[in-house]
């Protein structure tokens, strides 16, 4: 009897150590990024779209339309009507602060992140860019 | 620490920034009804990306009189304008001058003397030969750069200053696009002072000027792009009532498709070429963003060791931090003990 109880608490543990463990991993992989891009037109934010939500976006420029793509928790533009297409060729972005800048139409796409806010502490701003 | 991803700092201030400036106060507001108010404001000029921040209780004026103030100055300078002062004289040959060019023609000058021609207004159409102006980009043939240097020489420039007028030499053309933001910026702090502005910062296309300290009375920690990764920063320094301004290759650059060559922005006016010191990043900290404009561009055709050289000559005007293309940071000792990297740091002091 005494063995058997024993050998029950053990699957009982262990069951719980592996339903906690399932758990654990359902959280961490499933856990959101909480990350968005910001789209800014002629300066003004004008609406956040987040990195979960994959899809084409259409962002009307000062001068036309470019088309943004989000895919794979990555955006990128694909699409530019400006002739230079500078933009397209600025690849994906996915870390906070990482932007897309479109001169022509005066757009900017920003990936935000309302949690770095601590990070604000240690720099203020940024020299030296694409100038 | 450093070189962590600069940019969600840089992004983390501005939304903060942003959620201040776009009237979304709600409950940050309330929060902070006794904080001073801040405006920031973003807008596109000269060719790039700028942004406004100021705080105070007439941010919202001091930042809007600021963006009108760099739409002003960006059509009396481009050379994009036809009607712009400086396309007049490089259509006609010669012109006058308001008393506000005349101040940039003349620091300009200054430091083209002073740098033995490594910062020259007259190297324009070699500019609009490798496509830097246009955005067409091309290598041009050598007969051609050599035909065009010919030309390029500020020595050879007009300047009176009392009349305000330049006179260029045939064929010579200028721009003061080398110190357009750098001047902009000190613009914009004397608005901020005019406005009785507590605090502000702007970034014109990477140019940074700092006005007084944060609001709480620390230094603004101003990053500095690390040009072998632009996620990473070589360095930050501390700095109150200064611009920064950095000169980079990796600023405005094209790749020539055949050969697989990258060709920058900083053009040589001695060679025609862009410049191969050594330097891959310069960094100008000053009072002056005129000043730091011109230096940030002069010394990194100077190289290091003329750069240093320079410094303790004229060091009392600013300070500077330098890369070099073997991954040494060289910071002088003014502002050595703000300057913090990841990178080992050697220190430039008055003696060798």
């Amino acid at each position: 009897m005494k063995k058997k109880s024993i050998s029950k608490d053990l699957v009982l543990v262990g069951g719980l150590l592996l339903a906690g463990l399932v758990l654990g991993l359902v959280l961490l992989l499933g856990k959101k990024t909480g990350k968005t891009v910001e789209i800014r037109v002629t300066g003004a934010p004008t609406r956040r779209i987040s990195l979960e939500d994959s899809g084409r976006y259409e962002i009307q420029g000062l001068q036309g339309t470019n088309l943004l793509v989000i895919e794979n928790g990555k955006a990128h533009m694909e699409e530019a009507s400006c002739p230079d297409g500078v933009c397209k060729g600025m690849g994906e972005i996915d870390s906070e602060g990482q932007s897309i800048i479109c001169l022509p139409n005066e757009i900017v796409v920003v990936v935000a992140d309302e949690k770095s806010e601590t990070d604000t502490q240690k720099i203020d701003v940024i020299a030296g860019g694409k100038g | 620490m450093m070189r962590k991803k600069i940019w969600l700092t840089l992004l983390a201030v501005g939304s903060v920034l942003a959620l201040g400036g776009c009237g979304k106060q709600g409950e940050s507001a309330q929060k902070q009804s006794r904080e001073i108010p801040v405006v920031q404001k973003d807008i596109f000029a000269m060719d790039t990306y700028m942004s406004v921040t100021g705080y105070g209780e007439r941010a919202e004026e001091a930042v809007a009189a600021s963006l009108q103030e760099i739409t002003r100055l960006d059509k009396m300078l481009s050379v994009g304008n036809p009607d712009s002062e400086i396309s007049v004289i490089n259509s006609e040959g010669t012109g006058s001058i308001s008393r506000e060019t005349a101040v940039m023609v003349e620091k300009a000058l200054e430091v083209g003397e002073r740098t033995g021609g490594k910062f020259d207004i007259t190297i324009f159409p070699l500019m609009v030969e490798w496509g830097f102006t246009s955005g067409e980009f091309r290598v041009p043939e050598q007969e051609r750069l050599q035909e065009l240097l010919e030309q390029v020489d500020f020595h050879q420039v007009d300047f009176d200053s009392e009349q305000g007028t330049v006179t260029l030499e045939a064929g010579q053309g200028m721009d003061l696009g080398g110190i357009a933001k750098g001047y902009t910026s000190d613009r914009i702090m004397e608005l901020f002072r005019e406005y009785g502005l507590v605090s502000g910062v702007v970034t014109l296309g990477g140019n940074v000027e700092c006005f007084g300290t944060k609001t709480d009375g620390s230094y603004w920690n101003c990053g500095i792009r690390d040009p072998f990764d632009e996620s990473e920063l070589l360095g930050a320094v501390a700095v109150k009532d200064s611009a920064v301004i950095t000169s980079g290759a990796y600023e405005r650059n094209f790749t020539d498709e055949k050969t697989g060559q990258i060709y920058h922005h900083i053009i040589d006016p001695a060679t025609g070429y862009p410049a191969d010191s050594g330097l891959v990043s310069v960094t100008i900290v000053s009072k002056s963003g005129l000043l730091a404009d011109a230096l940030s561009t002069a010394l990194y055709i100077l190289g290091e060791e003329k750069a240093v050289e320079y410094w303790r000559q004229y060091g009392d005007e600013f300070d500077m931090v330098l890369m070099t293309e073997d991954k040494r940071v060289v910071v002088t000792e003014g502002i050595a003990e703000r300057f913090t990297s990841d990178y080992e740091v050697i220190i430039a002091g008055a003696e060798d």
